[in-house]
Order: C-alpha cells, then sequence, then structure tokens
C-alpha cells in the first residue's frame, strides 16, 4: 500500500505574513469593539451549500460558536418510489442518488437485487468487467468533480476548467457506452443493458491518458498553492475516532487514517482479479482528504488499466428470461420471448421473498441497498444507505470553532450529494 | 298537517323485523304478488370445493410432502389448490365439467403405496384415501413445460394488441412454469382473426389455446349449445355452426373463463389496457338478483362489470343485460350540480329552497325500488315528518329466466318495500294524484322508471324535489334537483330477491356536491326540524348489525373506504 506524499510545507507553517499597518490599526480596532452572538442562515440557497443544505450559525465575529446542519431540501421520496416499481425500473431512479457517479449506484443496486434473487454467481464475468470499468470511471469522474469543484469555490477557477475538461472526456467514454452523459441507466438485474461499444477499449486508452494529464495540470496548479494550503490544512478536522463514530466512509474515512475500503475489505465483483492500493492520508483535514481523491484517481485508473486488458469475450447479461429481457429478436418473432417481455414490463422480475443487505464502495463511500421482497416484482421496502447521509452528520463537529469561510472547503471535501444524501 | 312537536315519537329507523335477515327464514306473505318467490340460488357448480364445510366427509391426502385434509370428492387439483399454491391449468374451471383436455395440469400420483404409472391430470383424479401427490418432480416439471411448448406453438404474437394482455392465462403460466425461449421456427397456423360470432362477441381463432371451456360453458350453463369444435389437430378451432349466433343471455361469461383473448367482447374491445382499470368488489344493480360483480374502471370511468365468485347467489356467472349497467355511470349522463328551477345552484341553497317548498305542505313522498336501503329509510324518515303519502315506483318489469335473471329489474324492491312499508305502486296512481293536484309538494327518490309526461307535467307544476344521479326529464321537471352519488361512488346496501344484504362499494370518491341520497335527506330532515337521523355510514352500519353481515361490518371498521386494486397487482386472474 502506497501513502501519498504528504510533506507539503504551507505558508502558515512558514510563519503569518505582518498586516499593513493601516489594516493592523483596523485590527486593533476592531478588537476593542463590544461583539454579541449572531444567527445567521447559510443556505440552502447559497452556491457553496450546493443549494441543497442548509447550516444555521451561531456566530461571534468569524468564529462558528455553534451549528445547525439541515438536510432534506432535495428530498424526491425514492424509497417510496421503488415500492411502486419494478426492479429494472428503479435504475433510472438509483441514477439520481449520486448523480455524479451514477454507474457506480447502477452496479451497487443491481448487485443487492442479485443477491436477493441468489444470481450473483451466474452474471457473466465480461458483465463484471464492464460494471468494474464504467464504475471506476465514474469514480475518477465523481472525484474530479468533487476536488475542481471544492477548488473552484475556493476561487481557483482555472483549476475547475482543467477539471471540468477531464470529467468532459470520461463522460463522452460513459455516453459512448449507455447513450447518456449523466443519466446513464446501463445496469440490469443480472447484468448490462448493452456490451461496450466496439471501438471503446482503445478509446478509453486515449482518454484515460488525457485525463491523466489533465489531473496532473490541476494537482501542479494548486498544491503548491499558498492560499489552497492554507485553507485546506489544518481546517475541517475530523479524528478518525470521530470519523468511525459517526459512520463515515469512503475517502472521508481514509482521509482519517482509516484504511477501509469495500472493494478491499469485501471485495465483490472481479475486484479481487485487480491489483491495486488503498491510499490513506492521516491528516484527518481537508487537504488530507484532497490528497485521498487525488490518488484514488491513479488507483482508479489503473483498476481499469488492468480491466480492459482482463475482460473475456462473452455475454454482458444472464441468459435466462426470467431475470433478463429477451432480445428483440425473440420478443418481435416468437410468443415466447413476446410474453416474457410484456410480463417483463408490467410485473418485472419476480424476485422471491426475502431480504437483503448488499453494499459497494461508492464515490464517497459505502453505499448499501437493503431491500425486502414480498415476492412480487416490486420491492415491499428499499432502503438506501447513502455515504453522504452520514459524512454531513459529521460537518457540524468539523466547523465549530472555525470561520465561516472555513465551511465552504470543508462541506465541498465532504462532496455531499443531495441526491443521495436525502433520496 | 303535522307540526313536528317533541312528544312526537322519533321517525323510526329502517324497519328491522321486515324482511327477514336471511334467506333461511321465510318470506312473508305480505310481499305481495310482485315480488314473486325466492329464485333458486346459483347454478350449482359441478366440482367439490377441497376446502371441508361442517359435517362434510374429509380425507387426508399428501401433497408434496405435506399431509392436507380435504373434502372427500373433490379432485386433486382443487385440493393442490387449497394449499396456497399455484397450479398451472388451462380447461379446467371450478363452475364447469372436467375436460381435462389442456394436459397442463399433470401430477405424479401414488395411491396406496403404487404409482398410476402415467402423469394424471390432477383436474380429473378424485382425492382417494392414502394418495400421495407430488407436483414438482422432475417429470411434472418436463412435461408441464413440454405442454406450455406446445400450446405456444401456434400462438399468434399478440399481446400488444390483445385485450386479455395484462389478465392472461398463457402469459401468467409461461412465466410461472415455462420461461424458456423458443425453440422452433416454422410458420404459424393461420385462423380467423376477426369473427363475429354472436351480439355481444368476436372471435380470434388464432389466438384459442382449445380448452373447451366456453363450449363447455354455452352446453352446461344457458344448455344452449351455440359453440364447438370443428376441424382436426392443429387446424381445430372454435366455431359456432353455419348460420347459428353466440346470442344467449350469458353469452358474455365466455370472455371471462376464455383463458386467452380468444373471445374479446364488442365492448370492450380496444377500449383501455387491463392493467390500467382499478377492482371494485360491488354488486350488479340491473336486477333483482344482485349478482356479485367486479367494477373495472379508471379515475371516473368505469369500464366493464364482470361476475365475482358468490356460491349463494350468483356462482361464477352474470348475465349480459347486468354487464351494461355501467353504462349509466357515464359522467356525461351524470347530475354533477345542484338545480334549482332549471339553473345550476349551491348545494345549500338547493336544500333550503326543496325544505321550504315541503314545510307545512300536504306533501307526496315517492321511495323508489332502485335506491338502497339507506336512502329509502331516509326517505321514510323524512315522510313521517312532514306526513306524506307514499308511493313506491321501480323499473317496468323485464325479461326474466329460471337462471340468474329475475322479471323484477329492480335491485332493492325488497328492501324499498320494507322501507316504505308499502307495495310497489303504479306509476300511474302517482301521475293521476299529479294531476287531480292531490298534493303540494313531492319528493322523489329517482328509480329509473320512464315516468308519464302526464306525471312530469306535475311534477313542474308543484313544488317537487328528486334525488337523482343523472340528468334527463326529470330533473329537468323538479323544481329542485339534488345529485346523488351513483352506485359507483357510495357505500350502500340493497336487499335482494332472496332477502339478502347485497353491497354497493365506491369505486371512486363521489367529488362535489354529490353526495349519498340519505346524507341529502338528512340535510332535509334536520332542515325541517326534524331530529338528526344520522349519515348513511351510520344507517349501513345499523343495516349491517340487523344483518349480521360480518362482511360489511369489517369494511365499516376501515375508516375509509380501501382503494380499489389495480388489477396489475391482483395478477391472480384467469
Amino acid at each position: 500500500m502506497s501513502t501519498p506524499n504528504l510533506d507539503v510545507r504551507s505558508a502558515r507553517q512558514a510563519g503569518e505574513l505582518p498586516l499593513s499597518p493601516s489594516l493592523q490599526a483596523f485590527a486593533d480596532e476592531a478588537e476593542r469593539l463590544p461583539t454579541e452572538e449572531l444567527i445567521v442562515n447559510m443556505g440552502p440557497s447559497h452556491p457553496a451549500m450546493h443549494g441543497t443544505v442548509r447550516i444555521v450559525l451561531r456566530i461571534d465575529g468569524e468564529t462558528i460558536r455553534d451549528a445547525d446542519v439541515q438536510v432534506g431540501y432535495l428530498h424526491r421520496g425514492f424509497e417510496k418510489e421503488a415500492e411502486n416499481t419494478t426492479y429494472n425500473q428503479i435504475f433510472p431512479y438509483v441514477d439520481r442518488l449520486n448523480y455524479v457517479s451514477p454507474m457506480l449506484n447502477n452496479v451497487g443496486f443491481a448487485m443487492a437485487v442479485e443477491k436477493l434473487l441468489g444470481i450473483t454467481e451466474q452474471v457473466p464475468e465480461r458483465a463484471e468487467y464492464i460494471r468494474v470499468i464504467v464504475g471506476e470511471i465514474a469514480r475518477v469522474a465523481d472525484h474530479i468533480t468533487c476536488i475542481v469543484a471544492s477548488l473552484a469555490e475556493l476561487g481557483g477557477l482555472s483549476a475547475f476548467f482543467y477539471g471540468i475538461r477531464a470529467r468532459e472526456h470520461l463522460w463522452e467514454l460513459l455516453e459512448d457506452v449507455s447513450g447518456a452523459r449523466l443519466t446513464h441507466s446501463y445496469c440490469r438485474v443480472g447484468g448490462v443493458a448493452w456490451d461496450l461499444t466496439a471501438d471503446f477499449i482503445p478509446k478509453c486508452k486515449s482518454k484515460l491518458r488525457k485525463v491523466r494529464g489533465l489531473v496532473g495540470d490541476v494537482r501542479k496548479l494548486v498544491e503548491r498553492n499558498r492560499i489552497f494550503l492554507d485553507r485546506m490544512e489544518g481546517v475541517g478536522v475530523l479524528p478518525a475516532a470521530d470519523a468511525i463514530a459517526y459512520g463515515v466512509t469512503g475517502p472521508c474515512l481514509r482521509g482519517s487514517g482509516i484504511a477501509y475500503d469495500v472493494r478491499k475489505d469485501k471485495t465483490y465483483s472481479v475486484y479481487d482479479h485487480f491489483d491495486f492500493d488503498v491510499p490513506i492520508a492521516d491528516g484527518c483535514d481537508n487537504l488530507a482528504r484532497y490528497l485521498v481523491r487525488v490518488e484514488e484517481i491513479d488507483q482508479s485508473f489503473r483498476i481499469v488499466e488492468q480491466a480492459l486488458v482482463q475482460i473475456p469475450p462473452g455475454p454482458v447479461i444472464i441468459d435466462d428470461p426470467r431475470y433478463a429481457m429477451p432480445s428483440k429478436r425473440e420478443v418481435y418473432n416468437s410468443i415466447e420471448g413476446m410474453i416474457a417481455h410484456f410480463k417483463h414490463i408490467m410485473d418485472g422480475v419476480k424476485v422471491p421473498a426475502g431480504e437483503a443487505y448488499s453494499f459497494t464502495e461508492a464515490g464517497n463511500g459505502e453505499l448499501g441497498f437493503y431491500i425486502v421482497s414480498d415476492g412480487t416484482g416490486r420491492p415491499f421496502k428499499c432502503r438506501v444507505r447513502p455515504p453522504s447521509f452520514y459524512t454531513t452528520a459529521a460537518l457540524r463537529q468539523m466547523i465549530l470553532g472555525a470561520n465561516i469561510a472555513d465551511i465552504v472547503p470543508t462541506f465541498g471535501s465532504l462532496n455531499m450529494i443531495g441526491g443521495e444524501c436525502d433520496r | 298537517m303535522v307540526d313536528p312537536s317533541p312528544l312526537t315519537p322519533p321517525p323510526p329507523g329502517p324497519p328491522t323485523q321486515t324482511p327477514p335477515p336471511s334467506s333461511t327464514a321465510p318470506i312473508p306473505v305480505a310481499f305481495g304478488p310482485e315480488l314473486g318467490p325466492v329464485a333458486a340460488p346459483a347454478p350449482a357448480a359441478p366440482n367439490v370445493p377441497a376446502v371441508p364445510g361442517p359435517g362434510d366427509a374429509t380425507v387426508p391426502i399428501t401433497i408434496d410432502g405435506e399431509t392436507v385434509v380435504v373434502r372427500r370428492g373433490t379432485n386433486i387439483l382443487e385440493a393442490i389448490k387449497s394449499t396456497g399454491e399455484e397450479i398451472c391449468y388451462f380447461c379446467y374451471h371450478p363452475g364447469l365439467t372436467v375436460a381435462a383436455s389442456c394436459r397442463q395440469c399433470l401430477v405424479d400420483v401414488e395411491v396406496r403405496g403404487r404409482s398410476m404409472g402415467k402423469l394424471q391430470p390432477a383436474c380429473q383424479i378424485e382425492v382417494a384415501d392414502e394418495m400421495v401427490v407430488r407436483t414438482k418432480s422432475p417429470a411434472v416439471h418436463k412435461a408441464r413445460r413440454e405442454m406450455l411448448e406446445f400450446t405456444l406453438k401456434n400462438h399468434p404474437i399478440d399481446c400488444p394488441i390483445c385485450d386479455k394482455a395484462g389478465e392472461c392465462t398463457l402469459q401468467r403460466h409461461y412465466m410461472a412454469h415455462d420461461h424458456n425461449l423458443t425453440r422452433v421456427d416454422v410458420p404459424k397456423i393461420r385462423k380467423p382473426k376477426v369473427k363475429d360470432i354472436g351480439r355481444e362477441i368476436v372471435l380470434d381463432a388464432e389466438r384459442c389455446i382449445l380448452c373447451s371451456r366456453c363450449v363447455r360453458f354455452c352446453e352446461e350453463i344457458p344448455k344452449t349449445a351455440e359453440l364447438g369444435m370443428v376441424n382436426r389437430g392443429d387446424h381445430e378451432e372454435i366455431d359456432v355452426a353455419n348460420g347459428a349466433r353466440l346470442d344467449n343471455a350469458y353469452s358474455m361469461n365466455v370472455i371471462d373463463i376464455c383463458p386467452v383473448g380468444a373471445l374479446t367482447a364488442k365492448d370492450f374491445r380496444f377500449a383501455i389496457r387491463t392493467w390500467e382499470l382499478r377492482e371494485t368488489p360491488t354488486t350488479c344493480p340491473g336486477c333483482a338478483t344482485g349478482c356479485a360483480v367486479e367494477l373495472h374502471s379508471k379515475h371516473e370511468r368505469a369500464y366493464r362489470v364482470i361476475p365475482r365468485l358468490d356460491p349463494s347467489v350468483n356462482g361464477h356467472w352474470m348475465c349480459d343485460e347486468g354487464r351494461y349497467t355501467y353504462k349509466a355511470l357515464d359522467p356525461e349522463l351524470r347530475l354533477l350540480q345542484a338545480q334549482v328551477s332549471g339553473k345550476s345552484s349551491p348545494l345549500a341553497t338547493a336544500i333550503a329552497e326543496a325544505a321550504a317548498g315541503l314545510k307545512g305542505k300536504k306533501v307526496a313522498a315517492v321511495f323508489s325500488a332502485t335506491a338502497t336501503n339507506e336512502a329509502n329509510a331516509a326517505l321514510a324518515s323524512l315522510a313521517d315528518l312532514v306526513g306524506a303519502e307514499r308511493y313506491l315506483l321501480g323499473r317496468a318489469e323485464g325479461k326474466g329466466d329460471a337462471l340468474l335473471r329475475d322479471a323484477d329489474k329492480n335491485p332493492n324492491l325488497r328492501g324499498a318495500y320494507a322501507a316504505a312499508g308499502l307495495q310497489a305502486r303504479h306509476e300511474g296512481e302517482l301521475a293521476l294524484g299529479l294531476a287531480g293536484r292531490a298534493f303540494q309538494a313531492v319528493i322523489l327518490l329517482d328509480c329509473d322508471a320512464e315516468l308519464s309526461d302526464v306525471a312530469l307535467r306535475g311534477l313542474s307544476e308543484i313544488h317537487s324535489v328528486v334525488l337523482t344521479d343523472r340528468r334527463g326529464p326529470l330533473s329537468d321537471a323538479c323544481r329542485v334537483a339534488l345529485p346523488c352519488a351513483s352506485w359507483a361512488e357510495s357505500l350502500g346496501t340493497v336487499t335482494n330477491r332472496q332477502g339478502r344484504l347485497r353491497v354497493f362499494q365506491p369505486a371512486w370518491r363521489a367529488e362535489g356536491d354529490r353526495q349519498h341520497a340519505a346524507d341529502h335527506l338528512r340535510a332535509l330532515v334536520l332542515a325541517l326540524g326534524g331530529q338528526d337521523i344520522g349519515p348513511s355510514r351510520a344507517q349501513t352500519q345499523r343495516i349491517a348489525e340487523t344483518h349480521q353481515d360480518e362482511a360489511l361490518l369489517a369494511l365499516l371498521r376501515e375508516h375509509e373506504p380501501p382503494r380499489p386494486t389495480l388489477l396489475r397487482f391482483g395478477n391472480s386472474r384467469g
């Protein structure tokens, strides 16, 4: 396991900058003025709150004395919706959970249903490889978005443009595969909707090269930037014990020094076929989370590169009309295919009564689906364990005693996605 | 004129002594000739149900390793069904004789330790002592799957245009028992696609799987035997004889029992996809039989009425006439707002106007043999309050037969009689009274009878109040018309020819001014200074308690009427 380079010196550690005489006079005057605590609303209509979170702050000057983090502004009723929807119809809804990496949600949900059906072993290997490839591409897109959006909020708009250009390359890849840039709905119970495009592998390789370059550019832009380091280092501290207590997973947990990654620790799909590392950083602060994400981008590239070499030929969805839709050729030319198609659309995949919890490593950590079936084609109950709900819960502790301006990089480093946090 | 004083005893509720609460009690002679004798109960089903009743001889048999005690004389198929297991069959129907032609219910049977050799059709074998049945052995699965493959071989690829799709037995069994893709690629046998074989029915011979349910139905229930099988092998098809038509009074039952979409109703063809419908268990308001039916509706529009099993009243069947009772629910035909002198008016104004005209006048109260017990009881309270002269009107007599159709086309003549306390009177009597200015005001419960011009003119000349759910000459003629909830919008009861309580359940909510007629009458009684007779629901509760109707009492315990089930979720039709 490799640890990322933490040997970065910030300007703050090098010593405070002296203020100009006029500013110093102003600061001295401010010290003498009487102050009182103030209640301030931050969000939900605030760009740094992503429009979906409201923080009621009790502030004393610039210092945060207390914070009430309120979620729920993007509630879509996903879990209730799922109860009236056939299993395959739920994929478009899970796209909109963590809408920055929909492919990973697709994979997680498909695996949960397969576990309940008991067909995990029968999913074709090619489908598993495709899921890994598109999932890791989505993870890279997720991390890049998190990093550069956070940088844009700190004023680093150039980095944002570099990052978004990189994401655009990744989205083009996913669009080639699924037909949609964002809401892919590409997975199905028992596999994926269709095979990779013929030129996917060379295209993917060239895109990865470009994205690597762009991510390197972003790093060069910020990692030795004093403003960036001042605002990231030592800010938003989440000690390891607290992170565990809050149920934080994913890059935020690994940024607190805990090497927990579902892909490694509870390995699933074909992740055991690849050589990759779980990066950790022990700074417990915004910078540590940034560094973990940057390193994970590299690790995801490693996985994709290996998968592109290893991927076997074969079918991409389970060959059983009970679980998978028949081909259009069968549907239009045989009554068996027609009935199977009809029943899939109208009744859905019949899942035996029971319950299952299945969890995967999504962009923000452990994404769990807990499904209860009553034997029909629609879940009796479908619960999501969204990783960012738990990280958002830890936000209050991370910003207490900090300045208001510290909320922006801290909240950004959590990568709260309203779609999955509120569901 | 009776001035209601505190000393006046409260108006009587619905009479609880007459009619007798259960059909087993004798019918009082006071009922008069027009009520007729209690007709024969539902057509006897030829197959014995598996669940034993009290006093039935039973036999224990073993099904898939589990011992179940079933009624002696039942068949293996019914015994398997009673365990809750789904069994695959097309030709068997509990209300018809056994054909054992589809070979879909083959099971492995062992009696007294000896196998019966070949697989046996479960529908045809009677249960016996020391019988062991296996429904899940590989041989059974194989037989079932191969039979389905044969059945599907010539079945057209019609699901997208088939009215049965979504409630099709073939679709259901394919997914549950076969789910293999086709192994052959040979042209399908072509047969007549749209064949008009009767007043109500279109035949698609290609879709037919030759289960012969419809043939047996026509032979056994209406005993008209119009249908038959012609040709042989895979050219075999259902047909009517040359020149004959499938025109009996019960012909549409073949549509319900058809496991596929071979027989479709002209009325329902391409009207709506079945999975969009919601089903409401209710009662047919077409005649005094009161068949148990399901009303299928979407939003506020009804699309069809199909029979629901009730062994004590109608068995599995209903008549063709009853299936068209839903036509009156068309929103275009309904009275949706209160009217005063032909103009729409707020409900409160209309009630006040109606009450003002009834107060201190010589009033006639017209009970209705088509209205619910609740409405008639409420009208009785009002009639007592204003000292009204009573009339009871109903629909004209129609055709009846010994099976299910009753010549009395009123769903509630017995109940209305009990509430009004008098026999049905001819419409002419009311017309005469109106023409002779015998009363100054009239209050009517609409009874679907076509009133004569004399009566309508009479109504338009005095203060007349009608409670109705439809627009028409009657609502136009009356000074005040109060919009009532239809039989598909309200919870209510009627008493059928056997004296049984039959229940209307709401398929959708009555919006706006539309209310249960009993609730309008309650408002009128209150406006006239009478005692509160309670909402219609309380009256239903009272009636249910009198009749000890457990199902209705359970329904009333629910806070709101249950939402009708979407057919798509029912998914157990066929």
